[in-house]
């Protein structure tokens, strides 16, 4: 027992010392917050828009100005008839709203009033929340209008037009702020590939250099060495999920739900298992190259592309769907995103947690035999 | 032999491809500098492997202290060192942090730590570098760092693999200086080697060639078994000599060294007379002298009778 400490000691002078595994253990996890805290924001709104209005009436600028109050559409030029297709090509504007002539007129009379709102479909994402928010402002000005209109002919609509009143609540997260559902998905992304990573370059490193030689002659046990490498990175592991969690809730106002207890259950049954794959990765690689590309496709793209944390499972085709099983950051982030957000209990969560306890049994199994036949 | 410590009885190790130590036998007494000296590809670091209980044997038996180590490798672990021929320390760790980390890895006490690294660093010169990181330490700096480290737990049996390849002559005469030092205070090294000079300072040379052992005797009982003298001979143009002396039936081997001849005859004092009066009309003869056969000469003839008696086979460096 007392074989670990040195191995420890010696495991955190290598941190220390070697840029990359510094770079990999600390900074990279800060700059991956902070980027996808603030620039993987999938809220859209600000919409640079262009407004060529032919009609130049109280009804156009009334239509012009409920774009504006919206909150989506920034009103930044007001182009003329040729150059509201340059700003488009140009990407200047993403929208343009054109208003012909007569469109007061139209409104008043026949209610043959047109309104033509070009967007640019170049980003599909961005195209389909254009076309949405927009249709959406402007039948709200033609409900109004109609009532208006009605008004004028002697028919009075009471209160509750229109019929129908969807209250639509959003649960959970409210404002959908795409930060509060990033954020605790990073840290499955995170932990994974901070393990997962290091622990395999660690080992793999004693390998390559000839160091493992002197280990394997020397009176201490597989199982201390392995545990005197491990348990730096469960340290650091631990050190990282803390200050993601702690960034998240004070800095981006992330709310923190559930119990912190079952957070951190979670967090050792998921490690365990990151780490487990570590120690195979670790196990059947010779050269330190192999091992850290090895544990980046194995770990980081599977959990960025496959486990939901931007891309929405249930949109990919079914095949990949199928894929998707075999990743284990998608059990965690049910999990985490269940605690942060839904602040949901064991009770909810037990399949998702029973996922990762047979992950983690099986690669802390695997990593064993195997590494029972390199250390021997 | 006093009581043998290292006892190995047909020792094989295949590889995927290749059969590396093929089926050899000796025996190391206490108190000895065991030198295996041979070729590269020859097989003395595979054994050297299966000795320090790295590599596990395909066949035979090895005991060190009469354990079978193969079996229970861990009852020798601990009490023997190892230092490979390819630098293997904590590049990134200093001087002192390698030498702490072994210390501690043996279990070593703190007082004992402190003393024998104080020791050490005396020993290996290294008292003025120990805050300097290992991989910035030259050559020979790094093989007596790796030797201090290894002795650090004081183990019984050192097994050295090729440790002074690639080092200047000053640091390996060094080197060498400091394993007759240990031998004296009764430590066992098994020492690998491809010079022939090192080879002379060991007390039993075994020769190991495409995974056999040639023979296995005294430095001394090896130049003896030399079958002929030596003469040595420069001759100008060189080429023409040797061809004319290739061709003497009282010449039965000619070696070139540099500028010079070296010829294995049966009696060197009546073979100068005859080289003068069979090569003097035909080249320009500058020297002529008779040598002390070397342990060089020794195997070269060795590994000539062996290559004549045994059919070529395919073998490689493990």
């Amino acid at each position: 027992m007392k074989m670990i400490r040195p191995i420890m000691r010696k495991e955190f002078i290598h941190i220390l010392r070697d840029p990359r595994t510094l770079g990999i253990t600390l900074f990279l996890p800060l700059f991956q917050l902070l980027m996808f805290g603030y620039a993987l924001s999938l809220d859209i709104n600000h919409i640079r828009t262009g407004v060529y209005d032919r009609d130049r009436t109280a009804a156009s600028r009334r239509l012009v100005e409920n774009f504006a109050s919206s909150g989506y559409f920034d009103i930044v030029a007001r182009p003329n008839k040729t150059d509201f297709t340059q700003r488009l090509d140009s990407g200047n504007i993403k929208v343009a709203v054109v208003i012909p002539q007569g469109f007061e007129r139209g409104l008043k009379s026949d209610g043959k009033a047109k309104v033509q709102v070009i967007v640019d479909g170049s980003d599909p994402s961005f195209a389909r929340v254009g076309v949405g928010y927009s249709s959406m402002i402007i039948s709200r000005f033609s409900t109004k209008a109609m009532a208006e209109s009605l008004y004028r002919n002697g028919i009075v609509i009471r209160e509750g037009m229109p019929p129908i009143a969807a209250q639509a609540r959003v649960w959970y997260n409210p404002e959908l702020r795409s930060v509060n559902y990033i954020v605790p998905g990073l840290m499955a992304l995170i932990m994974m590939t901070v393990t997962t990573i290091n622990i395999s370059v660690a080992l793999v490193r004693e390998k390559e250099r000839g160091t493992l030689e002197n280990l394997i002659i020397s009176p201490i046990k597989s199982w201390e060495l392995i545990l005197g490498k491990i348990i730096p990175y469960v340290i650091i592991a631990f050190f990282e999920a803390a200050l993601i969690t702690g960034v998240g809730t004070f800095w981006f106002n992330v709310p923190m739900n559930g119990s912190l207890l079952l957070l951190f259950a979670g967090l050792v049954i998921y490690v365990a298992g990151t780490l487990g794959m570590g120690l195979v990765i670790s196990a059947i690689t010779e050269s330190q190259q192999v091992a850290s590309f090895g544990a980046f496709m194995s770990t980081f793209l599977p959990a960025f592309l496959l486990s939901g944390f931007v891309f929405p499972i249930k949109s990919m085709p079914v095949a990949l769907q199928l894929v998707t099983y075999l990743v284990p950051a998608r059990y965690f982030l049910v999990v985490i995103r269940g605690i942060f957000l839904k602040g949901v209990g064991f009770s909810v969560l037990w399949p998702d947690i029973l996922a990762l306890v047979v992950f983690a049994t099986l690669m802390v199994a695997i990593a064993s035999i195997r590494l029972r036949r390199t250390l021997a | 032999m006093n009581k043998p410590i290292i006892e190995v009885e047909n020792l094989i190790v295949d590889f995927p491809s290749v059969r590396a130590v093929d089926s050899i036998s000796f025996k190391v007494g206490a108190g000895e500098i065991f030198g295996l000296v041979g070729p590269d590809g020859a097989g003395k670091t595979t054994t050297i492997r299966v000795l320090s209980t790295i590599l596990k044997p395909t066949s035979g038996s090895v005991k060190i202290w009469g354990n079978d180590i193969a079996r229970d490798p861990r009852s020798v672990r601990g009490k023997i060192g190892y230092m490979s021929q390819k630098f293997n320390l904590y590049g990134d760790l200093t001087v002192e942090e390698n030498l702490r980390f072994f210390a501690d890895v043996y279990g070593l006490t703190d007082v004992e730590r402190t003393r024998r690294m104080k020791e050490l660093l005396h020993f290996a010169r290294l008292e003025d570098f120990t805050g300097r990181r290992a991989e910035f330490l030259s050559g020979g700096m790094k093989q007596k760092l790796a030797l201090a480290c290894t002795l650090i737990y004081e183990p019984k049996i050192l097994f050295l693999d090729e440790p002074t390849t690639g080092v200047d002559p000053v640091s390996r005469r060094e080197f060498w200086a400091i394993l007759s030092e240990l031998r004296g205070r009764g430590i066992a090294l098994f020492v690998s080697t491809p010079y022939m000079d090192e080879a002379e300072r060991c007390s039993t040379v075994a020769f190991m060639d495409g995974g056999r052992i040639r023979v296995c005797a005294p430095p001394q009982s090896i130049k003896t078994s030399f079958s002929g003298e030596i003469v040595e001979l420069i001759a100008k143009p060189q080429r023409e000599a040797r061809k004319i002396v290739s061709s003497l039936n009282y010449v039965r081997d000619v070696e070139v060294y540099g500028e010079r001849l070296q010829l294995t005859v049966a009696k060197a004092a009546e073979a100068v007379d005859m080289l003068k009066r069979d090569l003097s009309s035909k080249v320009d003869l500058v020297s002529v002298e008779v040598k002390n056969p070397t342990m060089e000469s020794a195997f070269i003839e060795l590994i000539k009778e062996g290559a004549r008696s045994q059919e070529p086979g395919a073998r490689g460096k493990p």
